[in-house]
């Protein structure tokens, strides 16, 4: 599995999540390409788009 | 001396530029972010940054050393704020020394603005209105 089907998995369950094409994944605290595979017990983290500076 | 921090008091600008201090070089190039009053048409009053720093602080450093490896430059800092801002306040600053100004200019540019686009930083704005709003980042809109 990979986060961006991860992501499609809570699409399904959770209302109002919308498309992950403007947001950004990390595996384990390290920034991620959405079609990186996934590892048992690896932690997911999904980012809104980001604005700072 | 690279390095890349979060901080959420007032940045030291001083203590900051001595880091970049190095008699190999003729160049110091320093970026400032304010924190200005209007965005899109609303008086903004003040502006808060929400920071996921584990992660924001390795992809900051991340982004200062491809500014070194790319450019060059002998050394290359930034710092980002977190938490409530107010106008004129310092909300980034990125400062690079080299030996020559071309470099300095291009890693300071390359690090801001990939700084704006990869740090996992997200910045509400407070306007006079008495609204508040998390302001959208504008490349990810388009790639929408």
């Amino acid at each position: 599995m990979s986060p961006a089907e991860l992501f499609d998995e809570c699409r399904k369950r959770h209302h109002g999540l919308e498309s992950y094409s403007a947001s950004m994944v990390a595996i384990n605290d390290e920034m991620a390409a959405w079609d990186t595979p996934l590892s048992e017990d690896d932690e997911v983290l999904f980012f809104p788009p980001v604005a700072g500076g | 001396m690279n390095t890349f921090e979060i901080s959420s008091s007032t940045i030291d600008l001083e203590a900051f530029r001595q880091q970049l201090i190095d008699p190999a070089c003729g160049a110091y190039v320093q970026f400032d972010g304010w924190v200005r009053d209007h965005n899109e048409g609303q008086q903004v009053l003040q502006l808060e940054y929400e920071v996921y720093e584990p992660l924001a602080v390795k992809e900051g450093q991340r982004i200062i050393a491809e500014a070194v490896e790319r450019f060059g430059v002998n050394n290359a800092c930034a710092v980002h704020r977190a938490g409530l801002m107010e106008l004129t306040e310092v909300a980034v600053v990125v400062g690079v020394s080299s030996p020559h100004r071309g470099e300095a200019f291009d890693a300071c540019r390359y690090i801001i603005d990939q700084a704006k686009m990869r740090l996992p930083i997200w910045k509400k704005e407070y306007y006079a209105s008495g609204a508040a709003e998390w302001v959208n980042c504008q490349r990810c809109a388009h790639a929408v």
